[in-house]
């Protein structure tokens, strides 16, 4: 969206609602936080489109959308964590299909399981990072911090992804 | 087109600036107290344009934070902040996103009150001016503030609405049930940044602006006392309703028109946009806002103009 | 930690100028360490990129205008504006297009409601509008 335009509230939840909730979604692992978080986010943005002026469209949004995370995680008193594991998915009492075993791809539910054993503040850079594919600088302004932090917490998430899903 | 949007501009400044401090106070305030008076009654409204005269019969409730309407083509109710349609079908709600302010044109002022009696009840007949001529004439019950007599005056001092209640219950009214379920719900959402419509017309102003995914952009204008929307489209076809709609002039133009004893419709298309304009505002009000808008044009004679000027 | 640090993963993202860009990539031709490193976070970004999209559960749009939150105006409550809207407003329900009729430009229908529904959230003169009777 060329940042001197100011979308209109169609346009933004149209548009970004999706990433928003996979935005959530990620981060929380929860099907029922990340709906509860896009229709805060679209509200706040619905309010907020007033007074927005044109710059980066996506750094505001998406630190609109992180307050509305950390609201709703402060306003529930509890820090995000990672959902009890399902027996299913325990790994045990199931022989693999050999095909499963030489594929080296890991099901999603397992990315989704190690990126909630990050501390928060790596698991958010990085899912704003490669979910929701925001810049550096869009990320450091929706949260705050210089680049080098982003750019910091997204590399040393990263390692521990690896090391988590060896 | 410019210059005249200056113009416009500063008349606009003139008419809202400060609008107020210079807006009468005192009949800000009637129209105020009538908004939040609590009662139930029942009332008749006429209108005259022309030679067609329209009329119909009503019922108000207004109690405990809800208003309802009862008219001959069904209800309505404003409740928990949104407008609920009723029929036999079942409710269903429409919201909108975003009002601005309501404000009152400085070209309102109220004259002296005269005491009198309506409805066996101590009332005072006012008289609204607009610019020093008389527009509205009330009869306002003195307890509540609601008028029971409304007159709306045409330009040449003619009576062109009349709205009179011809019963009258002041004391809270039991409730109105709220609706149960609504079918569906439907929201009137704003629109950034629209430049297409003119920020005062004939004195009203743009107050909010409207958009929905299929293109048709809303304009609502007010001057604090009557208001109108304008609908704007990329060019279509004409609405089935109007189809034997009076076709009426307006300074050399033809527009279609429709009447009912609340509002006009106007309907007509310009070479490349069509519009439907509602409101509730005097004919002649109607009038000078019609011709500061895009006028009727023949499409044909747009495109003749164009292939001439272009090749 | 390698020689380069976070900005091996900088320089995974395009987030580096040219000049360190240029750096790293020579840098990258005879470091082992660095290469295995830049193989990792690689790896790490890829599994993360390659989870599915989530489509939107349905109802969320719709949920935001039907949920929670009133529009409200500060000082008075909800019906308080409707004087004469309110009246004008329910009696326009006259003005309906039968099914068939409707120009699908404009509904007309559906204007009313546009209109009515803003109307309402002013004062007006109290019943100087009226019940529409239909076309």
């Amino acid at each position: 969206m060329p940042d001197d335009t100011i979308p209109s509230w169609e346009d933004v939840a149209r548009l970004h609602g999706r990433t928003i909730y996979n935005f959530a979604y990620r981060l929380t692992g929860n099907a029922d936080e990340a709906h509860d978080l896009v229709q805060e986010v679209l509200l706040r943005v619905r309010k907020g489109l007033q007074a927005y002026t044109p710059g980066s469209f996506e750094g505001w949004l998406w630190r609109i959308t992180r307050n509305a995370f950390l609201d709703e995680v402060r306003r529930r008193k509890r820090r995000p964590t990672v959902p009890l594991p399902d027996g299913d998915h325990d790994g045990t009492g199931s022989t693999p299909a050999p095909e499963e075993v030489l594929a080296a791809v890991r099901l999603s539910e397992d990315v989704q399981a190690a990126l909630l054993a990050l501390p928060y503040e790596f698991r958010e850079a990085v899912v704003l990072c490669d979910v929701v594919g925001l810049s550096y600088e869009d990320i450091a302004a929706a949260a705050d911090v210089p680049i080098g932090t982003v750019r910091s917490r997204i590399h040393r998430g990263r390692r521990m992804l690896k090391e988590l899903l060896e | 087109m410019r210059k005249r949007a200056i113009a416009l501009t500063i008349v606009a400044f003139t008419l809202w600036g400060g609008a107020t401090a210079r807006a009468d106070d005192e009949l800000q305030q009637y129209l105020e107290q009538a908004a939040v008076a609590e009662f139930h009654a029942t009332g008749i409204v006429m209108s005259s344009w022309g030679t067609e005269s329209v009329a119909a019969m009503y019922e108000i409730t207004r109690s405990h934070g809800m208003s309802m309407v009862r008219g001959p083509a069904g209800d309505l109710m404003v409740v928990d902040g949104l407008t609920a349609v009723g029929s036999a079908e079942g409710w269903y709600a429409v919201e909108v996103g975003e009002a601005a302010d309501w404000v009152l044109a400085d070209r309102y002022t109220l004259g002296a009150p005269m005491p009198t009696t309506r409805l066996g009840r101590p009332a005072s007949e006012l008289m609204v001016f607009e610019d020093g001529t008389p527009r509205l004439r009330l009869i306002v019950d003195d307890a509540s503030r609601v008028p029971l007599l409304t007159e709306v005056l045409d330009g040449d001092g003619r009576v062109f609405r009349v709205a009179t209640l011809i019963d009258f219950a002041p004391e809270q009214p039991a409730a109105p049930a709220r609706p149960q379920s609504y079918g569906s719900h439907h929201m009137v959402m704003p629109m950034a940044e629209y430049s297409g419509l003119p920020g005062i017309l004939a004195g009203y102003r743009l107050t909010d602006t409207y958009g929905d995914p299929n293109g048709i952009v809303q304009g609502y204008y007010s001057d604090g006392l009557f208001s109108f929307s304008v609908f704007e489209s990329k060019r279509g076809g004409t609405p089935g309703a109007f189809a034997d709609a009076a076709a009426f002039t307006v300074d050399g133009s033809a527009y279609r028109r429709l009447v009912t004893p609340s509002y006009a419709w106007v309907q007509w298309h310009a070479p490349d946009r069509s519009y439907v304009l509602v409101g509730d505002l005097p004919p002649d009000h109607l009038a000078a806002v019609l011709v500061e808008l895009p006028r009727p044009g023949d499409r044909g004679l747009f495109v003749r103009l164009w292939r001439r000027l272009f090749g | 930690m390698s020689h380069w640090g976070d900005r091996l993963g900088a320089y995974l993202d395009g987030e580096v100028d040219e000049q360190t860009r240029t750096l790293i990539a020579e840098h990258l031709t005879g470091c082992g360490v660095c290469r295995s490193e830049l193989a990792d976070i690689s790896w790490a970004r890829s599994v993360v990129r390659d989870l599915p999209i989530i489509e939107l559960p349905p109802g969320i749009v719709p949920g935001v205008f039907a949920s929670r939150r009133r529009r409200r105006r500060a000082f008075r409550p909800a019906w308080a504006w409707a004087a004469s809207a309110v009246t004008a407003a329910a009696l326009t329900l006259g003005l309906v297009i039968a099914p068939g009729q409707a120009d699908s430009t404009f509904e007309l229908g559906s204007l009313v409601d546009r209109h009515v529904a803003r109307v309402v959230l002013d004062p007006g003169i109290s019943a100087i509008r009226g019940p529409v009777s239909g076309p």
